[in-house]
Parts: structure tokens; C-alpha cells; sequence
């Protein structure tokens, strides 16, 4: 009787998706199993991660050795968990269309609202269970120290953050999709992304404070941050709450805000157009503003923090705009994505030069152009990094005056690199515009890593020779970001380090003018434009062989 | 309760609906008629809040579909062709679901579903699990989970097709019973002789026009194909042909082995004359039979068979 009265009085509070979604999905024998899986693996991966680390640092120390059971085991849990939740939320709506149930769901009384709440409940109630069942195992590193309570709690707290940031973007794919494989294999795409981001941005160099703080906070010092933090007295004040609360939680609002009223309009049945998310998309727009007059208002005042602020700031909405982009480009399984033929793009007046460039239509078109806005977005902390008073303002200054033309050196790269990312992503619209989503999201990641890869370990090798140390910069490898900024900034400290010289070789070269290609000595800049055109090509090529396939097909 | 009038949907180039109207009134049992592709799921996709119309209006109870869908899904009750069940949980847990969703609380939900249960013969399934359960049986659950929300007005998206004889009967019998219970309902088919004994108006779609629609009797009446004699001869088909010819209410015929199909016109269909002028030609007639049009017939003719 009285679990009964519980049961009315809650009845009200409970969304019905959720309480469907527990029914079916936590009560199946499969869902046990996938359970313990989970666990065998994570328990087996903490126990042989760590035990190697711990043996090859040959550590004795109690506090280390907790510290890098904490430090795998939470690694272990976020990787495991961005490919669990998204296998799970990614086919939420896009099951209830193959299963012919969506209709029903839409006219019900409950709102659209409700129903994307209700699939984000429930992806999260499996993402709490999840670490719910793993955190005995967390607790291991209690037993030898090192690891604080606000450690671990501090780690579960992002770990529930990237789970809701994943489910709902997951849900936001899955709203867009008609095939749960293909909403799994682009909820993928998003989860690397949930990954590489924020590694990116904590392995530039000029962010290592930040690295440093969140490693700290998180626990994580003992395995990653060792010499960092030595280095590194941490952030405080007004950028520890910019860095590590503001920012952050923007980001996350950002993500979680755009997903869901996509997903909710995209479920309407009309006016299901996307003017809010458009909307919202814009409106990152305004503080990128107030960013870029911040750094125009530091090179007035020669203010490093204001610098670091401004480019923190740039990196977050270019993060964000990136993501927008890329979901709303990737999770658009629209017919009219079908391109209309290059034809009708020159009759329509298009530009030669720009329809030459890839895209097969206006839709196309504005995709890759926002792509590249988003790169600029992106290359701003570069050129801001390169302006900014760093190492040596006065000298800076002077080599502006005297004319070197470093502008045009700098300007040349940005072009190059807006060029690059322009054809490439331009392409990959043609390519993916005429084939099917499966085959989409997996080619993209392909050209992707194809594409930026050497680039980037090209520009880390040197970049790295500097710091010589073992901090998460090095799965930064994946990142473009670090790739370009470290290529553009190696190469103008080392023409500052000339201008300060008086126009001989520095004496110590901060990065390398010239590297080995097979035996000769090429210049770091035709090195980087050969590999610019032969990736170019490529895609190209690719292009036009696929574009043949797909016709015949 | 149900009023379409110059109802137009477009898919890109293609004009799935050209213009339809037609009413159902209150208690009406309204049959909706068409062969494959004719129009019928658009029709009711539109009237069910689920698409939108590229032109005209629907209203449903007074309201617009366009403009109102949510007081519109509170009154209607839809049945897609396709049922829509989730397998991982119980007839129970399925029912409670929708009935949730229509904002149904608990002491109340927990009497309506096994209402509805009693009302479409699931009593006995509460507890199965829904991935267990025969077509027929899920037909049933369906529908149960159409009339949830208790709503005044059905609209059920061809609810038989697929069902053996025994349960189109007692599917019949639920129908009758809803009926009595006040409740209007739409019923789209393509097999006109599922409906033409229970509807009280039907609807005939083809092509995206509504070809017929009107009371059953009215329309039965309206599209009443030709009359259909069978005339046994014992050779001489060509001067029965020619003798034929002269007469005017005979619309075609079809000779065979034997006998042949003469097709009368219904206004003015004259045997005694037909035999006569065939006797008269000397054709040894040895016997005429009335061949009664089959439904299927109607259905042939009204729809030219211009769709597949
Ligand atoms: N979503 C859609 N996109 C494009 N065309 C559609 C769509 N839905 C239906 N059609 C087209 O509209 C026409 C009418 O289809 P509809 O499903 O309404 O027919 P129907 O009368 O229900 O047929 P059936 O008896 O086969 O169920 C068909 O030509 C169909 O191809
Ligand atoms: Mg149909």
C-alpha cells in the first residue's frame, strides 16, 4: 500500500519516456551483461595501465602509486564512456522512427520538450549507473593516497558533464537521422570531438597554467603533469574563474542549449525549421566580437592577460562554432543535401573561382565557407600569439617599424592555411554530399586524420623539442589547432629572434628553417605548401573518382 | 467532426493529394476508399497533426489541424497502418506508457488501461511481453492504445489488413461497439467489402481526387456499374454480335466459348429486348443468366485501374 501511495504522489514528477526507457532498457538480461563487460574491462585495463606505469617509473611511493590509479581509472572511464553513451543515446529517436513509434509519440500531449527530456534522462540514468558501478573500483587508489576526496568527486563531477554533453548531443543526431547506424557512426564522430577539443586546447603551450590547474584539480598530476606542474604556479583570480568555471560552463551551455532546441524543433512537425539554433549560432558571435576588441584593447595597453584572456575566449567560441557546424552538417540526412549540379551553380551567378573550389551548391557552398570562417576563428589566437608582447616587446615593435615584412610572412601562412582547410573541407562536402551518411562520417574521418596528422606531428616534433615533456600536449597530435599555431608561431619567433640579431641567424634557433625530405634540405614553408598541394590533389582526385563511383552506382 | 475541404499535399514535384474534400459527421463511421497510393495515409497523416498541408484546410471537432494541433491530438485517436509497438515491454507497460503521455495520473491510468484492456480483449496478455504477441494480437494493443485517451473521434489507417476472417469480425464487432459508445471514426481500406457492410458513408479516393463520397447508399447507388448478362448460344457468335449492335442500352460485351458477357446499361438495361433481337437473328440462345457485379467489380471500375 504505501509503495503504491509513493508511486501516485511521484507519478506526476517522472517523465514518461524515462520511465518507459528504465522499463525496457535496465530490466534485459543484456543490459547486466554489457554491465559487467564494462567492468571487467575497465577493472583489467585500470589494473594493466597502471601496474605498467607504476613499474616503469618504478614508484614506491604510496601517494604516486594512488595517484596513478586515479589517474588511469579516470582516463579509462571518460574513454569508455564516450563510446558507451553515444551507442545508446544515438539510436534513441531515431529507433522510435524505425520502429514507426515517433508518430505516436507526436501526438500525445507530451511536448517536444518532454520527449527530448525524457531520452536525456534516460541516457543519463545509464550513464549514472554506469559510474555508479565503477566507482568501488575508483576507490582502489584511496587505499594508497595521494588522491583526495574533492579529487575523485571533482572527476565524477566532469565526468557527468561530458555524459550529459555526449547524450545530448548524441540525441541531437539521433533527431536528425531516418537510420540508427548512421546517427551511431556521426555520434562518434562527435564523442572524438568531445575528446580532442579540450586536449587540444590545454596542449597549446601558451595554456600550460591552465593544464596545469585542471590536472591538479582533477587529480591527474601524478601521472601527466609532473614537470608541468613544477613549472607551473597554477592560475588564480579572475582567470582561474574565467578558465576553469566561466569558459568552461559556457561551452558546455552552449553545446547543450544548441543540441536540444535542435532536437526539439527538428521533432516538430512543422515550423520544424531551424531558427532558434540559427539563432543561438549567431549569437556566439557577440562575445567572439568582444574577444577580438579585447585584443585589440591589449595591444594597445601591452597587457599579457589581456592577451591570454582574449585568446582563451577565441578558442572557446571557435570550439563551439566548430561544433555547430560540423553537427548541423553531419546530422543533416537530407534529401535536398543531394547538390544540385555544379551547373546550376554557374548559372545562378556564383563566382567561378569559388564553385571551382569543391562545393556543389549554395548550401554546399556557405557549409565550407563558415568551415573556413570557423578556421580563421580558429588561426585569430595564432596571429594574436605572434603579435602579442611575449618574449620581447621592444624588439617586436622595432621589427614592425623597420619593415621586415613579417606581416606579409604571417599573412601568407593564414591564407595558406585558410586555402587548405577551404579546399579540403569544400571537398569533403562534394565527396559526402553524394554518398551515403555511413560511408560519409567514416570517409571524413579518414581525409580528416589523413589530412592533418603529419601536419601536425610535423609541427609538434619541433614544437615539443622546447618543452621535452611527457604532458597530454601529446595526444594533441590529433589536433589541428596545435598543428597550424605551432608551424605559424615557430617560424615567427624565429624570425623575431633575427629581428633582435640585427638580421644575423639567431643564435639559437628556436624552430628550424629548412628540414630533411628525403635526404635534402627543403624550407620549412615549401615543405609545408608542397604538402599543402599534394593533400589538395589527393582530394581532389578522390573527388572525382568517387564522383564517378557514385554516379555509376 | 471531421471536415477537409480543398486539401492539397505536395511532395517536392509531386502532388500526392490534388484538392480533396469530404465531411464525417458526428457517429459517422466513415470508410475511406482507394487503391495502393491513392492518398489515404496522406489524408490522414494530414488530419492526425502529422503533416502539413501545402494547401487547404482541415478541421477536426471545430479545430484546425494547422493552428491547433494540440487541442486537435487530444480528440482524435490514431492508428498507423504500420502499429508502432515497443517489444521490450509488457501489453501492460505499453498501455501505461501512452496513457502517461497523455497525461493520465495514477490512481485514474492504472483503470483506464485495464478498460481499454477489457474493451479490446487483452485481459488475458497483461503481462506478456509486447515482442511475443501475433499480428492479431498487436492489432488489438494498437488499437487499445489508440482509444486510451478516451478520444471522441477515430481515425484508424487500414486497422484489418492482415487479420484472418475470425478476427475481422470481431474486429467489426469492436468497431460497432465504439460506435454505440458515441464515438466518430474514419477507416481507410482498399478492400471495399471489408467496410460496405458497417460504414455509414464512404469515401472513394484515386489518384489524389476524391472520386465519390456520400452516404453508402447514395455513392452504392451513384457508381452503380453496368447490369451483366450471360447469354448461352449455340454458335452463330457473329450475327449475335451484329444483332447487338443495334441496340442502344447494350454498352459492351465480351464473347467467349459458348456464351457470352453482354454489359447493359444500369438506367435503361432491357433483357426481353436483348433476347428478343437475339432470337429474332436467329441465334439459338439456349439459356441468359443475370451475372450480379461483385464488389470488386465497383471497385475496378470506379478506379480504372489507373494506380498500382
Ligand atoms: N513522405 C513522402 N514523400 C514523398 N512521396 C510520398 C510520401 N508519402 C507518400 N508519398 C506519395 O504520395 C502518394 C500517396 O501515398 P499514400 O501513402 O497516401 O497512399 P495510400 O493511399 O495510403 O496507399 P496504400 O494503400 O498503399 O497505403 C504515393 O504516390 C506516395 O508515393
Ligand atoms: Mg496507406
Amino acid at each position: 500500500m504505501l509503495t503504491e501511495r509513493i508511486e501516485t504522489a511521484l507519478d506526476r514528477f517522472i517523465n514518461p519516456i524515462l520511465q518507459r526507457e528504465i522499463r525496457g532498457t535496465f530490466r534485459g538480461i543484456r543490459f547486466l551483461l554489457v554491465l559487467v563487460l564494462f567492468l571487467l574491462v575497465l577493472g583489467t585495463a585500470v589494473l594493466v595501465a597502471a601496474g605498467a606505469v607504476i613499474q616503469r617509473r618504478a614508484l614506491v611511493n604510496p601517494a604516486e602509486i594512488g595517484g596513478t590509479i586515479h589517474a588511469v581509472f579516470f582516463s579509462a572511464l571518460s574513454l569508455s564512456l564516450l563510446f558507451i553513451l553515444p551507442a545508446f543515446a544515438a539510436t534513441s529517436l531515431v529507433s522510435e522512427k524505425e520502429k514507426d513509434t515517433s508518430d505516436l509519440l507526436r501526438i500525445t500531449s507530451l511536448s517536444e520538450g518532454a520527449i527530448v527530456r525524457g531520452k536525456f534522462l534516460a541516457s543519463m540514468a545509464y550513464a549514472i549507473v554506469f559510474l555508479a558501478a565503477a566507482l568501488p573500483l575508483g576507490s582502489v587508489s584511496f587505499l594508497f593516497g595521494g588522491v583526495t576526496v574533492s579529487n575523485l568527486a571533482a572527476s565524477y563531477l566532469t565526468l557527468l558533464l561530458l555524459a550529459a554533453a555526449v547524450s545530448m548531443s548524441s540525441i541531437f543526431v539521433s533527431s536528425q537521422m531516418k537510420r540508427s547506424r548512421n546517427a551511431l557512426s556521426s555520434s562518434m564522430v562527435f564523442s572524438i570531438g568531445f575528446l580532442t577539443i579540450p586536449i587540444s586546447i590545454l596542449s597549446v603551450d601558451d595554456f600550460r597554467d591552465l593544464a596545469a590547474e585542471v590536472l591538479r584539480i582533477l587529480g591527474l598530476d601524478a601521472v601527466f603533469g609532473e614537470r608541468m606542474l613544477a613549472a607551473s604556479p597554477g592560475l588564480a583570480g579572475t582567470i582561474w574563474w574565467l578558465c576553469i568555471v566561466i569558459a568552461p560552463a559556457y561551452l558546455f551551455a552552449a553545446i547543450m542549449l544548441f543540441s536540444y532546441l535542435s532536437a526539439v524543433n527538428k521533432l516538430k512537425p512543422w515550423s520544424g525549421n531551424r531558427s532558434t539554433s540559427i539563432r543561438i549560432f549567431y549569437a556566439a558571435f557577440l562575445p567572439l566580437g568582444a574577444a577580438i576588441a579585447l585584443s585589440v584593447l591589449a595591444e594597445i595597453r601591452y597587457s599579457i592577460a589581456y592577451y591570454r584572456i582574449a585568446e582563451y575566449v577565441i578558442i572557446v567560441y571557435g570550439a563551439i562554432w566548430l561544433f555547430m557546424l560540423l553537427s548541423t552538417y553531419f546530422s543533416t540526412e537530407d534529401p535536398e543535401w543531394n547538390l544540385a549540379p555544379r551547373q546550376d551553380l554557374w548559372n545562378r551567378g556564383m563566382p567561378r573561382l569559388l564553385s571551382a573550389l569543391g562545393p556543389g551548391s549554395m548550401r554546399g557552398f556557405r557549409f565550407a565557407l563558415s568551415v573556413n570562417l570557423a578556421a580563421l576563428c580558429l588561426l585569430l589566437p595564432i596571429a594574436n600569439r605572434c603579435m602579442s608582447p611575449i618574449a620581447n616587446l621592444p624588439a617586436f615593435h622595432a621589427s614592425f617599424r623597420e619593415g621586415v615584412s613579417l606581416p606579409l610572412v604571417f599573412l601568407s601562412a593564414t591564407v595558406m592555411a585558410l586555402v587548405f582547410l577551404f579546399s579540403s573541407a569544400g571537398l569533403l562536402v562534394s565527396l559526402a554530399s553524394r554518398i551515403d551518411m555511413a560511408r560519409k562520417a567514416a570517409l571524413s574521418a579518414v581525409v580528416i586524420s589523413v589530412l592533418f596528422v603529419p601536419l601536425a606531428s610535423f609541427g609538434l616534433s619541433h614544437s615539443f623539442k622546447e618543452i621535452e615533456s611527457s604532458s597530454p600536449a601529446d595526444l594533441g597530435f590529433m589536433s589541428p589547432i596545435v598543428a597550424v599555431g605551432s608551424v605559424g608561431s615557430g617560424y615567427w619567433e624565429s624570425l623575431k629572434a633575427d629581428s633582435m640579431t640585427g638580421g644575423e641567424p639567431a643564435p639559437k634557433a628556436v624552430f628550424p628553417y629548412e628540414m630533411e625530405v628525403f635526404g635534402s634540405r627543403v624550407p620549412v614553408f615549401g615543405g609545408f605548401i608542397a604538402f599543402s598541394a599534394a593533400a589538395g590533389s589527393a582530394c581532389i582526385a578522390a573527388y572525382f573518382m568517387f564522383r564517378r563511383r557514385t554516379i555509376r552506382g | 467532426m471531421i471536415e477537409v475541404s480543398g486539401l492539397v499535399v505536395e511532395f517536392g514535384s509531386l502532388r500526392a493529394l490534388k484538392g480533396i474534400d469530404f465531411r464525417v459527421g458526428e457517429r459517422d463511421i466513415f470508410g475511406f476508399i482507394g487503391p495502393n497510393g491513392a492518398g489515404k495515409t496522406t489524408t490522414i497523416r494530414v488530419i492526425s497533426t502529422l503533416l502539413h498541408p501545402t494547401e487547404g484546410s482541415v478541421r477536426v471537432g471545430g479545430r484546425c489541424v494547422v493552428n491547433e494541433p494540440e487541442e486537435v491530438r487530444r480528440i482524435i485517436g490514431f492508428m498507423p497502418d504500420s502499429y508502432g509497438l515497443y517489444d521490450d515491454i509488457s501489453v501492460f507497460e505499453y498501455l501505461d506508457f501512452f496513457a502517461k503521455a497523455f497525461g493520465i495520473l495514477l490512481p485514474k491510468r492504472k483503470r483506464v488501461v485495464d478498460d481499454v484492456m477489457a474493451l479490446t480483449d487483452l485481459g488475458g496478455l497483461r503481462d506478456r511481453q509486447v515482442s511475443t504477441l501475433s499480428r492479431g494480437m498487436r492489432q488489438r494493443l494498437c488499437m487499445a492504445k489508440t482509444l486510451v485517451h478516451d478520444p471522441p473521434v477515430l481515425v484508424l489507417d487500414e486497422p484489418a489488413s492482415g487479420l484472418d476472417p475470425r478476427a475481422r469480425i470481431e474486429f467489426r464487432e469492436l468497431l460497432k461497439e465504439l460506435r454505440s459508445m458515441g464515438k466518430t471514426i474514419l477507416i481507410s481500406s482498399h478492400i471495399l467489402t471489408e467496410l460496405a457492410d458497417f460504414c455509414t458513408s464512404v469515401g472513394i479516393i484515386e489518384s489524389g481526387s476524391m472520386v465519390a463520397w456520400g452516404g453508402i447508399d447514395e455513392v452504392m447507388k451513384r457508381l452503380k456499374p453496368a447490369k451483366i448478362v450471360r447469354i448461352l448460344i449455340q454458335g452463330r457468335p457473329a450475327e449475335a454480335q451484329e444483332a447487338m449492335k443495334g441496340l442502344g442500352f447494350v454498352d459492351r460485351f465480351e464473347a467467349f466459348e459458348g456464351h457470352m458477357d453482354v454489359f447493359l446499361r444500369p438506367d435503361c438495361a432491357d433483357v426481353p429486348a436483348l433476347v428478343k433481337a437475339l432470337v429474332m437473328a436467329g441465334v439459338p440462345v439456349s439459356g441468359v443468366a443475370e451475372r450480379g457485379a461483385s464488389l470488386e467489380d465497383l471497385f475496378i471500375a470506379i478506379t480504372e485501374g489507373k494506380v498500382c
